[in-house]
């Protein structure tokens, strides 16, 4: 019995058409039958080979000492090709082991196989389905494996660079993924590349299947290309509250002392209902900082109205503020609210007084807000209305007691110029800063606007840097002001002269005060009293 | 010079509110604001303060200037009827809304928004062409049953909306002029207007006239009868005819955008099932030609379902002889609201005041069940 039942199994592994490589194996581990497909996995004649040298590692003596079936991957020492191998004990009727029988299958045709009539997937091609899906440039790399799955878009990130940069970040991913490995953790580093220098952030996080590392999950992203997309939605929310007029303290460009304390004072009163008198020059931001208030106040969902003064009738005036028959005041409409009146002294004295009244009951609860680029105006103001409205005074300095915020102010202009014009302008040259920081700008910061907007319509679609060029109407301009034609009395033109000089002298010098005066012959005291004079600032450059 | 007029329209949904700014008749800004889970299962007066910082909060966030606004107008909610219109919001309006007195829905949030923003602007709150305009002769609503009357529920917003448009398109006024607007959607209203005023219409939402995308329409009454008897539950029976009947009773679906694929996918069932809907169109527009007693100057088929041009074309083989014919597929809430409001701050139209306005003659019925 012992004979027919091993002829048996003999016969077995030759049937024709049996899909898999079989053969038997005694218990020296040497193959006494292969059948045809076995012995075309392998290439040679298998009979009275050792399994040993067949196959990279051995597994027969397990199977005959454990008597159990075992499912192994085999590896052909030859060719390294994979195979699906099976491992059957062959027992006879004492249970004593006589052999092994074993079936053996192209690795890729038994996946094949199993995928096609199971609903199986590999994890390759689940993998490249769902990473196709997403947003953001992925790559998985299974630890078994060479070649990482990139998804289309972790393939065209790559691509955009170029080829030395690409070897840059393929060594950062490698350098990641080590760590993952490693680590067994998340692990996050950034890289900078590319001739702008673009922040490319490259993470890794490692993937478990029942307990077992398999793989790290890769993700990158270009930090500067997000960092710009959000800059330009602030940079077009900001032109909005630009054009709406719903500027907020940032929209207040200044990092002087003198704004500092100014922007303080206006978030202080801002919570206050109390009256506020706000004076500068003109241009210096009195509008935009009574909007900025009423917007943090808690006004912000009632009215903002604004008046200015042209010197329209005193009539008018009444009845636009206090109504007729036919229309609501503006004292009406502005109910809860904030009412602005623009160069206070140009109210007639007794629209000042009857605002007074009004506001002594607070029928209205209106908040009231005046400005004026006068000086000394308490002589021009009725005493009553001086008292109640100029209780809170927010000062505004001129532009020329903050020049440190001139480089600010420029690159702002810039930005938003950009913006409304379509234009790419990156900044100006030194010539124009230097010519900005010595003129003396009587306009202020409304005069700077003006002048950086007709620079933009001097230069094009090509320009990256403004220079004295695009701002030649302006110097022209201005250099008439010092033209000997003018009739000036002769006082006048020599202080202009001793300004101009003084000024000149002190840029040459890099506004070093004692080189200066060593220069121009005079003592330090004597210089700091002209630039005080001739309101030159004192800060150095 | 003309003026530019800024115009703040809210449109409160179920799961959110959306509002639009409009200049004139250009949409500036429009924005949905969801409301958080939690406040979703709030009870909708409850909801008010949040929708309203939710609005506030919007314009923030935009950097839009709330005080530009010149009017606010919301979407009317389920009032006492009323002639169409743009209407002031006024404490009777907000005090029958609050009190849910024909109903409660979440639309009756529209002018209670309104008026909150509004009155912090010191400027007027307006809605305009509620759902229950009621503007209906007094035969159209006599039926062979002495105590039962009917009742005028149609999508007025976007009927009078369409019917301005064709009578601009026209060069004529809609006070001018015939028209019959068939709006197709949700629910199907066909209306007759005759120099502005509908003075017929079929009742869009609990059952009569042609079947929509959820609504059965009208059946016939005795079968009606029988099928109370199977379903003791009245609540059931009307939702049946209400949310379940017409195109979701036989092809599964309430969506038009799937009705619309499923036509051009040449599907046998839902040809049939429009044809069908062409058929009782028609048929309605028919009835509303002979209401205007021939003169009509126009047709307009409007609504999400308007947008099936099958459906269209087979309404038009059966009523062109009756006027020309024009297509407005789809319904524009913002553009509609904003602009009745855009009327009265140009002085083109006079606002209506609610109490003045309300139908007093006692037989309007305030039993609908708005399940929302």
């Amino acid at each position: 019995m012992k004979m027919s039942a091993k002829s048996l199994i003999k016969d077995a592994v030759h049937v024709e058409n049996l899909p898999y490589g079989a053969l038997i194996i005694n218990t020296d581990g040497i193959v006494k039958e292969a059948n045809e497909k076995a012995t075309s996995l392998w290439k040679q004649p298998l009979i009275n080979q050792p399994w040993n040298d067949l196959i990279e590692e051995d597994s027969i003596s397990k199977v005959l000492q454990q008597r159990k079936v075992l499912h192994r991957i085999e590896k052909i020492t030859k060719n390294k090709k994979k195979l699906f191998t099976t491992y059957s004990p062959l027992l006879d009727e004492q249970k004593r082991t006589i052999g092994v029988l074993l079936l053996c299958e192209n690795f890729e045709n038994y996946v094949g196989n199993l995928t096609a009539h199971a609903d199986l997937f590999s994890m390759e091609e689940i993998f490249t389905v769902l990473a196709n899906h997403v947003d953001f440039a992925a790559s998985f790399q299974l630890i078994e494996q060479l070649q990482p799955i990139h998804n289309t878009n972790w393939t065209q990130l790559i691509h955009s660079f170029e080829i030395e940069d690409r070897k840059k970040i393929e060594a950062k991913v490698k350098h990641v993924q080590s760590i993952t490995f490693q680590d067994r953790r998340v692990v996050s580093e950034s890289i900078r590349i590319g001739q702008w220098e673009q922040e490319i952030k490259i993470s890794s996080t490692p993937a478990f299947i029942r307990g077992r590392l398999i793989g790290c999950l890769m993700m990158m992203q270009n930090l500067s290309e997000i960092k710009k997309e959000a800059q330009k939605l602030e940079q077009a929310k900001r032109l909005i509250r630009n054009l709406e007029k719903t500027f907020t303290f940032e929209d207040f460009i200044g990092q002087s002392f003198e704004i500092k304390m100014a922007k303080e004072h206006g978030k202080l009163y801002a919570k206050t209902n109390a009256p506020l008198f706000i004076e500068g020059e003109t241009g210096t931001g009195k509008r935009m900082l009574a909007h900025i208030i009423h917007f943090a106040s808690n006004r912000s969902k009632h009215p903002f109205r604004h008046i200015r003064n042209d010197g329209q009738n005193v009539k008018k005036l009444e009845e636009l503020l206090f109504g007729n028959q036919q229309q609501k005041g503006i004292i009406e409409t502005v109910k809860n609210g904030t009412l602005f009146i623009e160069e206070i002294t140009a109210i007639p004295i007794n629209i000042q007084l009857q605002l007074v009244e009004l506001f002594q009951n607070n029928k209205y609860n209106i908040r009231l807000i005046v400005s004026t680029s006068r000086k000394d105006i308490r002589q021009k103001l009725d005493s009553k209305f001086a008292e109640m409205f100029l209780r809170f005074p927010i000062h505004l300095p001129s532009l020329t007691k903050r020049r440190e915020d001139l480089t600010l102010l420029v690159n702002h202009f810039i930005t938003q110029n950009n913006l409304k014009y379509g234009m790419n302008i990156k900044t100006a040259d030194e010539n124009v800063f230097d010519y900005f920081y010595t003129y003396d700008w009587p306009k202020n910061v409304s005069e700077l606007k003006y002048w950086m907007d007709i620079a933009f319509t001097h230069a094009d679609s090509l320009t990256e840097v403004l220079t004295l060029d695009h701002f030649r109407s302006f110097i022209v301009n201005k250099q008439k002001d010092i033209s000997i034609d003018d009739s000036l009395p002769l006082q006048s033109a020599m202080d202009l002269f001793e300004k101009k000089y003084i000024l000149q002298m002190l840029e040459k010098c890099k506004y070093n005060k004692t080189q200066t005066a060593k220069s121009l012959g005079i003592s330090v005291r004597n210089l700091y009293y002209k630039m005080d004079k001739y309101q030159i600032n004192r800060e150095s450059s | 010079m003309s003026n530019s007029y800024r115009v703040l329209v809210i449109n409160p949904l179920l799961y959110t509110t959306r509002i639009a700014v409009f200049e004139n008749e250009q949409n500036l800004y429009e924005e949905e604001l969801p409301l958080s889970l939690h406040d979703v299962n709030l009870d909708i007066y409850e909801q008010v303060h949040i929708r309203r910082d939710a609005i506030f909060q919007a314009f923030r966030e935009i950097g839009l200037n709330i005080s530009s606004v010149d009017a606010v107008c919301g979407r009317g909610g389920l009032l006492q009827p009323i002639s169409g219109g743009t209407y002031v919001v006024t404490e009777k309006m907000i005090e029958d809304l609050f009190q849910s007195i024909n109903g409660k829905h979440v639309s009756n949030l529209g002018a209670i928004l309104a008026n909150e923003i509004a009155t912090n602007l010191n400027i007027d709150a307006y809605i305009v062409d509620p759902v229950v305009v009621d503007e209906m002769t007094t035969i159209a609503k006599r039926t062979g049953i002495p105590t039962i009357q009917r009742k005028s529920i149609f999508h007025a917003l976007n009927q009078k909306s369409v019917a301005r448009e064709i009578a601009e398109l026209s060069n004529s006024n809609y006070d001018e002029m015939n028209l019959i607007i068939a709006h197709m959607g949700g629910g199907v209203t066909i209306g007759a207007h005759a120099n502005g005023i509908v003075v017929d219409v079929n009742n869009g939402f609990d059952g009569e006239g042609p079947f929509s995308l959820e609504r059965a329409g009208s059946i016939p009454n005795n079968e009606l009868i029988n099928l109370s008897y199977q379903h003791h539950d009245q609540n059931m029976l009307k939702e049946m005819i209400i949310h379940q009947g017409g195109i979701y009773a036989y092809l599964g679906t309430n969506k038009a955008r799937d009705v619309k694929d499923l036509v051009e996918a040449n599907d046998n069932k839902a040809i049939l099932v429009i044809e069908t809907l062409a058929y009782q169109v028609a048929k309605e527009i028919g009835k509303m030609a002979v209401v205007l007693e021939g003169n009509v100057d126009k047709i307009v088929l409007t609504g999400d379902l308007a947008e099936i041009h099958y459906l269209n074309q087979k309404i038009m083989n059966r009523v062109s002889w009756i006027a020309d014919v024009h297509e407005y597929p789809g319904e524009n809430v913002m553009l509609a609201l904003s602009r009745g409001a855009l009327r009265v701050l140009e002085g083109t139209e006079i606002p209506k005041e609610y109490e003045k306005e309300i139908k007093d003659d006692g037989e309007w019925q305030k039993n609908m069940i708005w399940s929302y």
